[in-house]
């Protein structure tokens, strides 16, 4: 399976950032590559430059230098445009303070997942995927009725609803209890393994370990395995 | 796709949004309100001029504005008539004048105007139509008033009680819509004799000649030949006679200055109450709106919702204030307050807040365009 076309391909990506100290250089020809049906966590200190990875694979930040290939295309130096069409095609995004749509209902913000990726709103599946995080009671409810765990599961599912080729998520497990985050791993597991997608998930959490195919550390820009 | 989003938003935070719209509505109904009283300030400057259908106008040498009155001989009228460019040509006096209410004693002032109406310049004085002001008005004593100045003038009129006009009874004979000066001074108009009578003044005297060209005729060439053979007085064109009153007003006294100040205020708070409520709607949303570039929206799509929803906020906020505005006008027309709304008007005062509202949708879609989705991962 790794030995195939890779989903994701950094290579020799730079990225550095102007500060009043002088230049940061937080990436350093940095390589990486993620293959279809894989799951790499990424682990690393504080300021290490995890997000800042994330930024650039999720085509949110341009690197420097370097290639930046996501399914099969240089998208680093490609128009505006392009990396929108490809966030929508390809990467699903779980972010670290979930960014609900507070008057939005769970199912609502999950179907959101599908409305931005310009999919019909299947509700069957929107309930499949409520019920794969356990939401399915609470599917009615407001963000703010909601427990920060539960808040997670569903950003959880607003990112995996509309099967993406790769799925990007930011401690998505920090604060969930030792079941649920068990929950969210299996998730993510057997959405992986069954439509062959991937999943870069920047994490200090152990208990993301055993579903890990890789386990990468970020240290002075680069990785290591 | 993400209108139905824009919608559900808009109707789950019906709360937050409430506030906005009852900002538009008021900045809306204020603006409007204080630019009614403007125009109505205006309109009542040069009411009794701009109510004679006449090409020009001849007065005194000096005349300042229309209510600084100076009187000249009658026979220069005479030599107008000769000219065979002019139809015809009316004598008008005016003056301030005394008047006492029988009824209580009580003494005011008004403006007293005297026209000459039979087959002179056609004059609209909101009148019952059925009205013959030259046989009315030709009965000594008789003369009218605005209908809102009724109570004020003679309070038992009806019940044939009537006024002294420097110690000659008067009669209210009739009513006038829409015809009352801008200042508290009640405007009393009758025909010349009468007037001339209460003012006592000599018969050769007038204030002012309005003039009715014959069709066709150049009325500059009339003007230029009238004034040659008057040098004791100033022939206006309409046009000037009306500005020469309302730049008096409007300039050089601070009236009009002090009215447009806080009708251009008004603008002002309007202005900044729905740019900044606007603004500050989009502003709230950055991190989610940065969510959602993320996870595909484009730059358009997110434009969409933050217009849809401007648009919305300000379409509540418009019918509210139109509503309100025609309770404000309901209540206003049983005072002595002048404002002049037109439908144009109105629909004037929506553009310049819709402008507003663009502004406002105009910064949010640039910072809606600058907002870098990387935000979502730092927020």
């Amino acid at each position: 399976m790794k030995t195939s076309t890779p989903i994701l391909r950094l290579h020799a990506v730079e990225k550095s950032y102007r500060e009043p100290s002088g230049v940061l250089t937080v990436l350093d020809r940095l390589d990486l590559s993620v293959a279809p049906g894989e799951i790499v966590l990424l682990q690393g200190p504080s300021g290490s430059g995890k997000t800042t990875l994330l930024q650039i694979t999720g085509c949110l930040l341009r690197a420097d230098k370097g290639i930046v290939e996501l399914a099969g295309q240089n998208l680093n130096e490609a128009p505006e445009i392009r990396r929108t069409l490809a966030r929508q095609q390809h990467l699903g995004f779980c972010f670290q303070q979930f960014h609900l749509l507070e008057s939005l209902t769970v199912r609502d913000n999950v179907a959101l997942g599908l409305r931005l990726k310009r999919q019909n709103v299947d509700q069957m599946r929107v309930d499949e995927v409520l019920a794969l995080v356990g939401l399915t009671k609470k599917s009615d409810k407001l963000p703010r009725d909601l427990s920060g765990g539960e808040k997670q599961r569903v950003a959880f599912a607003r990112a995996l609803v509309g099967r993406p080729s790769l799925l990007l998520a930011d401690e998505p497990t920090s604060q969930l209890d030792v079941h649920a985050a068990e929950a969210v791993a299996q998730l993510v597991r057997s959405s992986v393994k069954e439509s062959g997608s991937a999943a870069l998930i920047t994490t200090h959490d152990t208990r993301l370990h055993p579903i890990a195919d890789r386990i990468c550390t970020l240290k002075e820009g680069r990785i290591y395995e | 796709m993400l209108a139905r989003t824009a919608v559900t938003i808009l109707a789950r935070e019906k709360g937050k949004y409430v506030g906005v719209v009852i900002g538009v509505a008021m900045s809306l109904l204020l603006v409007l309100l204080q630019f009614g009283f403007f125009l109505g300030f205006q309109r009542d400057i040069t009411i009794v001029g701009d109510s004679f259908d006449a090409d020009l106008w001849v007065s005194q040498r000096t005349l300042e504005a229309f209510d600084y009155v100076s009187h000249f001989d009658d026979l220069s009228r005479m030599q107008m008539l000769g000219d065979e460019d002019v139809l015809t040509a009316t004598g008008i006096i005016a003056d301030w004048a005394r008047f006492r209410r029988m009824t209580d004693g009580a003494t005011e002032s008004g403006y007293l105007v005297g026209i000459e109406f039979a087959d002179g310049v056609k004059v609209s004085l909101g009148t019952d139509p059925s009205l013959d002001l030259a046989s009315v008005l030709g009965v000594p004593g008789n003369l009218l008033v605005d209908e809102k100045h009724l109570d004020r003038i003679a309070p038992k009129a009806a019940e044939g009680m009537g006024l002294e006009v420097f110690g000659l009874h008067a009669n209210v004979a009739g009513t006038m819509k829409g015809k009352k000066l801008f200042s508290t001074a009640c405007l009393l108009v009758t025909d010349m004799e009468n007037a001339r009578r209460f003012l006592k003044s000599p018969a050769n005297r007038v204030s002012f000649i309005a003039v009715k060209c014959r069709p066709g005729a150049d009325v500059a060439a009339v003007q230029a030949r009238l004034q040659a053979g008057l040098p004791e007085q100033r022939v206006w064109t309409s046009r000037e006679f009306h500005d020469l009153t309302q730049n008096y007003w409007i300039r050089l006294t601070g009236i009009g200055p002090v009215l447009l100040l806080s009708a251009g205020l008004a603008a002002l708070v309007g202005f900044l109450t729905v740019f900044l409520s606007f603004s500050q709607l989009t502003a709230e949303k950055m991190p989610v709106y940065a969510a959602m570039k993320a996870m595909g929206a484009s730059t358009a799509e997110l434009s969409g919702i933050a217009l849809l929803q401007i648009g919305v906020v300000f379409g509540l906020g418009c019918l509210i204030a139109l509503a309100g505005l025609m309770v404000s006008l309901a209540v206003l027309a049983h005072t002595t307050i002048s404002i002049v709304l037109t439908p144009g008007i109105a629909m004037l005062g929506v553009l310049f807040m819709a402008s507003c509202s663009v502004a406002a949708g105009m910064r949010a879609l640039l910072r809606l365009a600058k907002l870098e989705p990387a935000e979502a991962f730092r927020a």
